[in-house]
C-alpha cells in the first residue's frame, strides 16, 4: 500500500468508526456512510494531504482505492 | 503532533468498555489544538462515561445544552462536545435537524422542547435572514425583510423562554464574502454594512428585551480567525454554513458561556509577580529596575495589570503570591508610580519564600471560597507544574514567550466570565480583604517529597574557570536576596581567590526535567586549616526551596572532611533583603557577631550534612583554557 493509501485508509476508519478498511471497500456498503459522514472525509483528507478536491468528483468515487488515486493526482497537480 | 496523537489514542482505547479508566485524560484534553483532534474526541468521548477519565474525587458538571440551527450543524455536536468536557461540563447534548430552529423553538410539543434544555445554542447563517434575490440597488426591501425575519426568530425565542428554564444563547451573524461583493459601488457596499450592522445590532438587542436570552459577539471573534468562515461546496452540497474552524470558534465560545451557567466561572485570580505582573525580579534588580509601565516591554506589563483591575472591578478577586520578601513587595505596590494595581485592589499579598500550593490552599482557605474557583497565574514552569499536580482543581496559566501575549492568555474565555455584573461586584474585593488582613500567612519553606523527586534535579558543582567566572561575578553583583555578603566579591577578589590555594570559588549549575537553568549560584569559601570557612554563597531566586543549597553544602562538607578539616563555618552579614539566605545555615551553631557579620559554625566531626534524596550532585572538573 502506497503512503497515500495508507493514510486515507486510517482517515475512513477513524471517520467511520470501523476497522479492517482496506483499498476495495466500497463506501455505500460501509455501516455509518452518511453525506455528512463524506464531508467530514472530505475535509479531513483536504487538510492531511493540503490539496483541494472538486466535490462532483470526489462525491463519484466509490471504494477507497479509487479515492486514493484522486488524492494522489491532486497532489501530482499542485 | 504527537501529544495530540498520543490524546486521541488514549481516546480510542477508552471506547472498549473493558480499558481501564484512564482519570488524566480530562486534563490532557488540553493539549488537543486542531479542531479535526477536538472533534474525534469529542466522538469518541460522547458514548463513554465521564467518571472513566476523571480524576478520583472530581466530577464534571451535567448539562443539557441543545443546538438549533438554521443550516446543517450537526458536525459541531463533537467540537461542542470536547469543548464542554474541557470547560468542565458532561454534556447531553441534542440537535436538532436541518433548519428547524424556528419550528423547534415555536411548537411546544417539539422534540427541543421535551429535551429541556438548560442551554439553547440558536445557529444562525447569513441565508436563514437575507432573502435569495436581494437587490443591491434597494437596500430598504432588504432591510425590510431582514427585519421581518428577525421579528420570527425573537418571537420563537421569547415564547421558548417563557415556556422553559433554560437560556437561549443567539450569536451576532457574519456575513459572506461573495454576498457582500454583489454590490459593486464602494457607496452600496457601506449602505450594505450599515444594514448588515443593523441585522446584528437587532440580535445584541434581545437581551434588554427577554432576561432569558443571551447574544455571543461571534462577528466580532471572526474578525481573529484565520480561516474561512464557509466552505461554499459544503453549503452548496449539504447546507453547511460553517467550516470546521468557525464550528471551533463557536463551540469555545458557547462553552465558555455554558461554563458560566453551570457556575462554574472563577472568582479568584491569584498572579504572581516577578516576571508576571511586571519583568524582571524585583529582589535582584530593586524598584527602580523592574520593567512596568512606558515603552515595550513595560507596556505588555501594564495591559496584564489593566485587564486584571478590569477583572477586579467587575467582581473577581486578586491575590499575589510571590516569592519575595514581603516588605519589598508591599513597599513596591504602595510606592512604584508605574503601577496600575496598588494593595487595595488584592484580597491577599503573599510574599514568602514557602511553597505555593501551600499558600494558595491557606488563601482559599482564608477567603471561603471553592479551590476550582481559582486561576493561578505564573511564569514559571515549575511552579505552574507543582500547583498542577498538587491542587488539580486549580486552573492554571503559564506565561510563556513574549509578555505581549500575557494578558491575552489571561483573558480567554474559559477562565473568567458572568452573566451579568452589578454594582456590589464593584465592591467585593473590599469585603473580602476584611477576612485575609487578619491572617498570617506562613506556608513551610522547602518543597520536600514526591513533587521534588519527580522533578529529576541534577546539581553540577564545579570550581571556577575562565568560562565560569565572569557568570559568576554578574551572579555575585545581581544577587541581592540569597547571599551571605552583598556584592562583597568583585570580578578582581573572585579572580584572587579562584586562583589562591588557600581558596576555593565554586559554582553551580542546576537542571531539571523542565530543562537546564545553567550556573545559578556560587560559593567563595577559605580553605586553609582545619576551619573552612564559606565567605559567601550566592543563589538565584529561580531556584529557590527546592535543596539546592544543602546539596552544595553536602558536597562542600564533603571536601572539607576530606581535606581533614573539622569544622565548616559561614559568615553571614544578615541584612533586609538577605533573608533568604537564613536557610543555609538552618543545621549550623549561631555564634559572636562582629560589626554585623555573624559567624556561623558547623561540627563536622558530628555529622555531614547529607544530599537531599531528590537531588542528584555531580562533579564537573574545570576547564583549562
Amino acid at each position: 500500500m502506497s503512503d497515500v493509501t495508507g493514510t486515507v485508509v486510517e482517515l475512513v476508519e477513524r471517520v467511520t468508526e470501523l476497522p479492517g478498511i482496506s483499498p476495495a471497500s466500497s463506501f455505500h456498503s460501509l455501516a455509518n456512510w452518511t453525506s455528512l459522514a463524506a464531508l467530514r472525509l472530505l475535509t479531513d483528507i483536504e487538510d492531511e494531504f493540503g490539496v483541494q478536491l472538486d466535490l462532483r468528483t470526489y462525491l463519484a468515487v466509490g471504494d477507497v482505492g479509487q479515492l486514493s488515486d484522486l488524492v494522489s493526482t491532486a497532489l501530482g497537480d499542485r | 503532533m504527537t501529544t495530540e496523537n498520543d490524546v486521541l489514542a488514549r481516546v480510542r482505547a477508552l471506547r472498549d468498555p473493558a480499558a481501564p479508566a484512564d482519570p488524566d485524560l480530562l486534563a490532557d484534553l488540553a493539549t488537543l489544538s486542531t479542531p479535526k483532534a477536538l472533534r474525534e474526541a469529542g466522538r469518541g468521548l460522547a458514548a463513554v462515561a465521564p467518571v472513566r477519565f476523571t480524576p478520583d474525587g472530581r466530577t464534571v458538571r451535567p448539562l443539557r445544552v441543545a443546538v438549533a440551527a438554521t443550516f446543517t450543524a450537526e458536525n459541531i455536536a463533537p467540537i461542542l462536545h470536547a469543548e464542554l468536557l474541557r470547560a468542565g461540563i458532561a454534556p447531553q447534548l441534542h440537535v436538532c435537524g436541518f433548519d428547524q430552529l424556528l419550528v423547534e423553538l415555536s411548537d411546544p410539543g417539539s422534540d427541543l422542547a421535551a429535551f429541556a434544555p438548560d442551554v439553547t445554542l440558536c445557529l444562525l447563517h447569513d441565508g436563514a435572514l437575507l432573502p435569495r434575490d436581494w437587490d443591491p440597488t434597494d437596500l430598504t426591501t432588504l432591510t425590510d425583510a431582514t427585519g421581518h425575519r428577525l421579528d420570527m426568530i425573537e418571537h420563537a425565542v421569547a415564547g421558548f423562554t417563557q415556556r422553559t428554564t433554560g437560556t437561549v444563547v443567539l450569536h451576532t451573524v457574519p456575513l459572506a464574502r461573495n454576498q457582500q461583493r454583489r454590490v459593486i459601488s464602494y457607496g452600496g457596499r457601506a449602505a450594505l454594512g450599515r444594514a448588515w450592522r443593523a441585522v446584528n445590532q437587532h440580535l445584541l438587542d434581545l437581551p434588554t428585551r427577554h432576561p432569558a436570552v443571551h447574544v455571543l459577539d461571534f462577528e466580532a471573534l471572526l474578525a481573529d480567525h484565520p480561516g474561512p468562515v464557509r466552505d461554499d461546496r459544503l453549503y452548496r452540497f449539504a447546507s453547511m454554513a460553517w467550516t470546521i474552524g468557525a464550528e471551533a470558534a463557536y463551540a469555545r465560545e458557547a462553552a465558555a458561556f455554558c461554563r458560566v451557567t453551570a457556575g462554574l466561572s472563577a472568582k479568584l485570580a491569584i498572579v504572581d509577580l516577578d516576571n508576571t505582573l511586571w519583568g524582571g525580579v524585583l529582589g535582584d534588580d530593586g524598584p527602580e529596575g523592574i520593567q512596568v509601565g512606558g515603552a515595550y516591554p513595560g507596556n505588555c506589563y501594564t495591559d496584564l495589570q489593566q485587564s486584571l483591575q478590569a477583572l477586579r472591578r467587575q467582581g473577581v478577586l486578586l491575590a499575589v503570591c510571590s516569592k519575595n520578601e514581603q516588605a519589598n513587595v508591599d513597599a513596591v505596590l504602595a510606592a512604584h508610580p508605574e503601577l496600575t494595581l496598588r494593595p487595595d485592589d488584592f484580597v491577599a499579598t503573599v510574599a514568602n519564600w514557602g511553597r505555593k500550593d501551600h499558600n494558595i490552599r491557606q488563601i482559599v482557605q482564608t477567603l471561603n471560597i471553592g479551590l476550582d474557583s481559582v486561576v493561578f497565574v505564573d511564569d514559571s514552569s515549575f511552579e505552574c507544574e507543582l500547583v498542577a499536580r498538587e491542587i488539580p482543581e486549580v486552573r492554571v496559566v503559564r506565561l510563556s514567550g513574549d509578555p505581549a501575549g500575557h494578558a491575552a492568555a489571561v483573558l480567554e474565555p474559559q477562565f473568567f466570565g458572568a452573566l451579568a455584573t452589578t454594582a456590589t461586584d464593584r465592591e467585593r474585593t473590599g469585603m473580602y480583604r476584611a477576612r485575609a488582613d487578619r491572617e498570617q500567612f506562613a506556608a513551610s519553606f522547602v518543597s520536600t517529597g514526591d513533587y521534588l523527586a519527580g522533578l529529576g534535579l541534577t546539581v553540577t558543582v564545579t570550581p571556577a574557570d575562565e568560562y565560569t567566572l565572569p557568570r559568576i561575578v554578574q551572579l555575585a553583583a545581581r544577587t541581592n536576596q540569597f547571599n551571605l555578603h552583598p556584592r562583597a566579591h568583585g570580578e578582581p577578589r573572585t579572580r584572587e581567590m579562584a586562583a589562591s590555594a588557600d581558596h576555593l570559588v565554586l559554582g553551580f549549575e542546576v537542571a531539571d526535567r523542565f530543562g537546564r537553568e545553567g550556573l545559578v549560584g556560587a560559593a567563595w569559601v577559605a580553605t586553609a586549616g582545619d576551619r573552612w570557612t564559606i565567605e559567601n554563597f550566592v543563589l538565584s531566586c529561580r531556584v529557590f526551596s527546592r535543596g539546592v543549597e544543602q546539596a552544595v553544602l553536602a558536597h562542600l562538607a564533603a571536601l572539607a572532611r576530606g581535606a581533614a578539616a573539622d569544622t565548616l563555618a559561614a559568615d553571614y552579614r544578615r541584612g533586609d533583603r538577605n533573608k533568604a539566605a537564613a536557610s543555609l545555615v538552618e543545621t549550623f551553631t549561631e555564634g559572636a557577631d562582629t560589626d554585623g557579620v555573624t559567624a556561623y559554625t558547623l561540627d563536622l566531626s558530628a555529622a555531614v550534612p547529607a544530599v537531599p534524596a531528590w537531588i542528584t550532585l555531580e562533579w564537573k572538573e574545570p576547564a583549562h583554557v
